[in-house]
């Protein structure tokens, strides 16, 4: 520690708790982030769900997509998961619930999950992902940087049939 | 080398240790849920589904085969069948950089390819780390 004020002093949780609606208020409707302290170690920001949004706007997802005979498959290298379906909509569907219960599973995981070698570069992932299914758009999030095209479309449909 | 069936990869995950588990939100669904630990931390996830079916594009095997069994070789998979002995796994060995990382960092932090690829898979985690929470890069 510098020894100098910060430049937003958090709020004691206790004196949060105290006034819990007015201090959510402050993030989520007025957009301020509100950073938090419990005795002089533990500190956190509470932050609007548009403002997470915002912070990861710059990563995206690339899905990749496999067609066989019978199936089709999305495979998000982001998370290393697969969704499977017998046309492409039931594959995204597919992954779309993947994705959730990956995104459970690391935050339910967390300190094993952030240490994993293979798996603490996907945090930032985890919550892009996070935000953007609370929001209701996790699908537009998830396949929007990709855009599915209409000729793709059309040719898994064709192989699958 | 054969494609293999999801049957394949359930029996693989039995014979090399994988524990079955459920979806972290309590569905049982339609597929058989593994993980595997390595000593190293690392987190192995794979599925099984419940059909028959095979898995026929060789681009989305090489990736199950590759980063969600974590396997060196395709043949490690089809040698852990024949001979239902467990893979035997280096923890110390380097696991190779996930593509879409390298990518990344080639495309997105503007790393020469040569550069991306001399980074242990922990350094070029902590670079993507470190370029997408700093907004003056």
């Amino acid at each position: 520690m510098s020894g100098q004020e910060p430049a937003v002093k958090p709020l004691n949780l206790s004196h949060v708790r105290d006034r819990i609606s007015e201090v959510f208020t402050d993030a989520v409707v007025r957009h301020r982030p509100v950073p938090i302290a419990r005795g002089r170690k533990d500190l956190g920001v509470l932050l609007g769900i548009e403002e997470i949004a915002r912070l990861v706007d710059a990563i995206s997802f690339e899905p990749e997509v496999f067609k066989e005979a019978g199936a089709v498959s999305v495979w998000l290298p982001e998370f290393q998961v697969y969704g499977r379906g017998k046309d492409l909509a039931a594959a995204r569907l597919d992954l779309l619930d993947e994705v959730r219960d990956y995104v459970r599973e690391y935050l339910e995981e967390i300190d094993s999950y952030r240490a994993a070698p293979n798996r603490r570069a996907h945090f930032p992932h985890i919550i892009k992902a996070l935000a953007a299914d609370l929001s209701g758009h996790l699908d537009r999030v998830i396949f929007a940087d990709r855009p599915i095209t209409q000729a793709e479309e059309g040719l898994a449909a064709t192989n699958v049939r | 080398m054969p494609q293999p069936t999801f049957d394949d990869i359930r029996r693989f995950c039995e014979i090399d240790g994988w524990s079955k588990k459920e979806s972290a939100r309590g569905k049982t669904g339609d597929h058989d849920r593994y993980v595997k630990r390595l000593a190293d931390g690392s987190i192995l996830r794979t599925k099984a589904s419940h059909s028959k079916d095979q898995i026929g594009d060789p681009r989305l095997w090489h990736r199950i085969w590759k980063e969600q069994l974590g396997l060196q070789s395709e043949g490690q998979f089809w040698a852990a069948l024949r001979t239902s002995s467990p893979v035997q796994r280096d923890a110390e060995a380097p696991r190779g950089t996930p593509d879409w990382l390298i990518r990344r960092l080639i495309h997105q932090v503007g790393l020469t390819e040569e550069a991306a690829l001399s980074l242990s898979p922990e350094e070029a985690a902590a670079r993507w780390e470190r370029f997408i929470t700093s907004p003056h890069e």
